[in-house]
């Protein structure tokens, strides 16, 4: 009697919590895993996505993985996640631990320094192609103005400065987030730890390295993550600013997935290489995830 | 180990707050220090600007013959232990310990041995490995310790170290701290709300309010001779008992007027109020300390005329001993002690306290008679505050 009321009561808890996460629920199975599960199915198909749907297995996954092409913009996309993620962390914690100090017009500093954030992707792009403009562009009238170039550079049709600068322009737009995260994390260490370790003897690098950086561990880690994966299927900034090229250079895995599957129309192969790339991605998190674990205990 | 003198430090704020004013205190080589005062009083800025954390507006600090007015905190040579222990989350109990050691650049093994020497002073030996996550608070109090003592600094700061911990720990770490200090000799500055702790482990006690220091002296003669109002008020508990009183001199004795009531002290008792006699026919405030009331019952002999007659409001039994409550009809003082919420009830009922022995069979709502020890009795003028 005792035990079916206790049951009762535990039914009835249960049905309550679930009314609330249905709403959540159902966004999720539509938003995510239903394009996901859809995604898994079509990278298994031979298809137009109309009347043409040949099973063709894992056909796809092996020609992928062993395709050069595949593989070399996979290193691309690695490279230019890896410099970027690196770039945001310093540009970000460096900025940030200037505006958690006392500096005059704080705000105002904070404000200019998150901007960056704000720009769509597509304003960022075209920016830096003026920046980099052989003619008009701010970067080689600079040069030539200190007289490092004599003549204007092409620097977005050159492999290697071409990398370069969808770096840098990725990292410009990208820092704020870490930015602010690292801001956040900063001003949730106690002042007072400050202060024992510039009794214990630490002056401001010490302190930063001693008590700052050890106070940042866990939100930088998040940021890593979160960073690394957002802008490993980065597609936008790069697109626009070099297409891939020159012969290659820029091309990251979301180009050369969505020339699959738009310029060439092979759905089930761009499925294919999306589904690892997803993978990936989820690798990395999971690595991530195990690092924490076990640092924790 | 050295002395320290403050000489008239003052720190006003860009806001135009002086928290602070002309501060002045000697610490002897070996000194325990303590600076108590009610919460916004000033002590902590203090304690701060000795740290080197907060500057000084005005005055000079010296710790031995070194004058450390322009000294970087990190080369003052002073150690601190925080309310919030500051301890570094990363490290083990070992490395917190022995940090000040490694910024000081000594090496490996020397490090090792002054890290477990302290540790077995704080009895932390066993934790060396732990980290401050897995510690309680009254451990976690102990590295903070073992981080400063194992600097062998000049001078100790401690700032409210035990506000965090609980009230059994609290009186332990008291003692431990206490001896801890006798044991090293280091001169150390100790910054409590709790007139408690600053009973017990000074050895001498400043009583600041507002900024300013009120008194300093000995435990037992601040509590038994305070200087005024404020510092009568502030030091023991439950607070002395302080009220307006009429004064009037008769044949070689006073009578203290409260209220209605009258209570005569011999003038051979009141030698040490030496001016007492100019207040004859004023208003005073008188303060009398709850355990100079005693039950009349339980000491028949006493003179009648150093009674008072009062209505049992309240009854606490302690065990050792039972507070009595009950209201009196004369005008309380306020004695301007921001904490003191309870104090400004008793000012609305006009409530005493009274210790009694734990015998009293006196019960609410009865009239009993209360004797009043007069020779310990508190006089004060009443528009300085100041002892008469």
């Amino acid at each position: 009697m005792n035990k079916s009321r206790k049951s009762l009561v535990a039914a009835a808890r249960s049905r309550v919590g679930l009314t609330f996460v249905t709403p959540a629920l159902l966004v999720m199975l539509l938003l995510v895993v239903y394009p996901l599960l859809y995604g898994l199915y079509v990278s298994m198909f031979k298809t137009n996505l109309l009347n043409r749907w040949d099973f063709v297995g894992l056909t796809y996954y092996a020609q992928s993985l062993s395709d050069p092409g595949f593989l070399k913009s996979l290193f691309t996309t690695s490279l230019y996640a890896i410099l970027v993620v690196a770039g945001h962390m310093i540009v970000g914690t460096g900025l940030a631990v200037m505006l958690v100090s006392d500096i005059k017009y704080r705000v105002v500093f904070r404000a200019l320094l998150i901007l960056p954030w704000l720009f769509p992707d597509v304003v960022v792009a075209l920016i830096f192609r003026w920046i980099f403009d052989p003619i008009f562009g701010l970067f080689n009238f600079g040069l030539s103005a200190v007289g490092l170039i004599s003549e204007p550079v092409a620097w977005l049709d050159n492999p290697f400065w071409a990398f370069v600068a969808v770096v840098l322009a990725t990292i410009w737009k990208g820092y704020p987030l870490i930015m602010l995260m690292v801001l956040a994390g900063l001003q949730s260490i106690p002042r007072d730890r400050y202060e024992a370790a510039a009794l214990d003897g630490a002056g401001r690098l010490l302190q930063f390295r001693y008590v700052s950086l050890p106070g940042l561990v866990a939100v930088l880690g998040v940021a890593v993550v979160i960073d690394f994966v957002w802008w490993f299927k980065h597609f936008t900034i790069v697109w626009l600013l070099t297409k891939g090229g020159p012969i290659d250079a820029t091309n990251v895995v979301s180009i050369d997935i969505y020339r699959t599957a738009f310029q060439s129309f092979n759905f089930g192969l761009a499925s294919a290489m999306a589904v690892i790339v997803f993978f990936i991605c989820l690798l990395f998190a999971i690595v991530y995830q195990l690092m924490v674990a076990s640092d924790e205990t | 180990m050295a002395t320290a003198k403050l000489d008239n430090i003052t720190k006003v704020y860009d806001n135009g707050f002086t928290a602070v004013s002309n501060l002045s205190l000697q610490l002897a080589d070996g000194e325990f220090l303590v600076l108590v005062g009610p919460s916004g009083c000033g002590k902590s800025t203090a304690l701060r600007m000795i740290a080197g954390l907060e500057e000084m507006s005005e005055g000079d600090l010296y710790v031995g013959d070194r004058l450390l007015n322009d000294i970087e905190p990190k080369n003052r040579d002073i150690a601190m232990v925080f309310q919030n222990y500051a301890l570094y989350p990363q490290m083990t109990v070992a490395q917190n310990i022995g940090f000040p050691l490694k910024l000081r650049g000594v090496k490996g093994t020397e490090r090792k041995r002054q890290v477990h020497h302290a540790a077995e002073i704080l009895q932390l030996t066993e934790q060396l490995s732990k980290k401050p996550g897995q510690l309680s608070g009254g451990q976690r109090q102990r590295v903070a310790m073992g981080r400063a003592i194992v600097r062998q600094p000049a001078l100790f700061l401690m700032d409210e170290p035990l506000s965090n911990l609980d009230a059994k720990l609290r009186v332990q770490m008291r003692a431990d701290i206490a001896d801890i200090q006798k044991n090293l000799g280091v001169t150390t500055f100790y910054v409590t709300h709790d007139q408690v702790e600053a009973m017990t482990m000074g050895d001498r006690v400043a009583v600041i309010k507002d900024g300013l220091l009120q008194q300093v002296d000995e435990p037992e003669k601040l509590y038994a001779r305070p200087e005024n109002v404020f510092v009568a008020a502030f030091m023991g508990s439950p607070s002395m008992n302080l009220y307006e009183a009429n004064l009037s001199l008769h044949n070689e004795k006073f009578k203290v007027h409260l209220g209605d009531q009258s209570i005569s002290i011999p003038t051979r008792l009141t030698e040490r109020h030496t001016t007492l006699g100019n207040y004859d026919q004023q208003t005073i405030v008188v303060g009398i300390r709850p355990e100079d009331f005693e039950d009349a019952a339980l000491a028949p002999t006493h003179p009648d005329d150093q009674q008072l007659t009062v209505t049992v409001s309240g009854r606490e039994a302690l065990g050792a001993e039972t507070l009595i409550h009950f209201p009196l009809n004369a005008p309380s003082i306020d004695t301007g002690d921001p904490d003191a919420l309870d104090e400004l009830a008793s000012i609305a009922s006009g409530r005493c306290t009274a210790r009694f022995d734990a015998n009293s069979k006196a019960r609410i709502g009865e009239q009993i008679r209360t004797n009043v020890t007069v020779e310990n009795m508190h006089f004060f003028d009443r528009e300085t505050g100041l002892v008469i």
